[in-house]
């Protein structure tokens, strides 16, 4: 009995534990969204202000948005933190394509006011979200 | 990060990224009649125009067009809101099966809209070019080409 309570407290503390690591989005603050039907789900974008220039990426079963399928939150590039490893980053535009997302991104560096942009992608596939991938104009690849 | 930032950055990007950090849902708008799910929104962007900031918002299982401006210099805090939900008199939620907004782009004093009406009865299906102008203390009406 002692054993099947300690493993449904355990239980009960994962469940808490991610449910704090993964804050509820406040949708009441989108600032930039887009919604398209691909790879056989309904994979919708979705940036948030105050919240730097994360892009959260869902994938649901249907058209009204029920049935969440998988979410990706992304706020790096490669290693490199949108939050720390660079003064701003932009988010110029996002486009649907038949199996990622493209991105037109504006990367402005921690120090000397270094500037970069270039075309990014977020690959979608039909049970993975990518992570971000740019080349940009000076020809650094971030992977 | 923040003050570095300032040095480098148009400020009305920056206000574009902060505008709403503090809670819209501090605001009062008055949103009983047309209370919005922003959990449901499948199109949405935000650009400075007229000397306010002004959001378009589409949710899903909602046939109507939700603009908002907000001042400058008052984050969080609604100036104007407008529900778009008819156009010409013809009521979207009533007189068509289907309205459909493709595309939305805001240029110097208005916002652009590209919609696709599905009439609810007999008739084809049309693409209208239509755009609500934005002045600093009003949101339009929606108007559309024949």
């Amino acid at each position: 009995m002692q054993g099947i309570a300690a493993v449904l407290a355990g239980l009960m503390l994962m469940v808490f534990s991610a449910g704090a690591s993964t804050p509820p989005i406040d949708y009441e603050k989108v600032r930039m969204a887009g919604v398209q039907r691909m790879m056989g789900h309904w994979v919708r974008y979705i940036m948030l202000s105050g919240d730097s220039p994360c892009i959260t990426v869902q994938t649901f079963k249907s058209a009204n948005l029920e049935g969440l399928v998988r979410q990706k939150k992304i706020c790096s590039l490669g290693k490199m933190s949108f939050h720390d490893d660079f003064a701003f980053v932009e988010v110029r535009t996002i486009e649907f394509e038949q199996d990622q997302l493209s991105l037109e991104m504006v990367f402005f560096g921690l120090r000397g006011g270094a500037r970069e942009e270039g075309k990014c992608s977020i690959a979608i596939g039909t049970s993975s979200i990518g992570d971000l991938e740019c080349s940009l104009e000076y020809g650094s690849e971030y992977h | 990060m923040f003050t570095r930032v300032w040095k480098r950055v148009p400020l009305t990007t920056l206000w574009l990224v902060f505008y709403a950090a503090s809670p819209l849902s501090g605001s009062t708008a008055k949103a009983s009649e047309h209370r919005i799910d922003y959990s449901k929104v499948t199109k949405a962007d935000i650009a400075i125009v007229q000397e306010r900031a002004v959001r378009y918002v589409v949710i899903a299982d909602n046939p109507c067009l939700t603009v908002q401006s907000f001042r400058l210099g008052h984050p969080g805090e609604y100036h104007r809101e407008k529900f778009i939900c008819s156009a010409g008199g013809a009521r979207f939620h009533l007189d068509f099966a289907l309205v459909d907004f493709k595309a939305l782009h805001f240029q110097d004093d208005r916002l652009d809209v590209e919609i696709e009406f599905v009439p609810s009865r007999r008739g084809r299906k049309a693409i209208r070019s239509c755009s609500i102008a934005l002045q600093p203390d009003s949101i339009g009406d929606l108007v559309c080409n024949r």
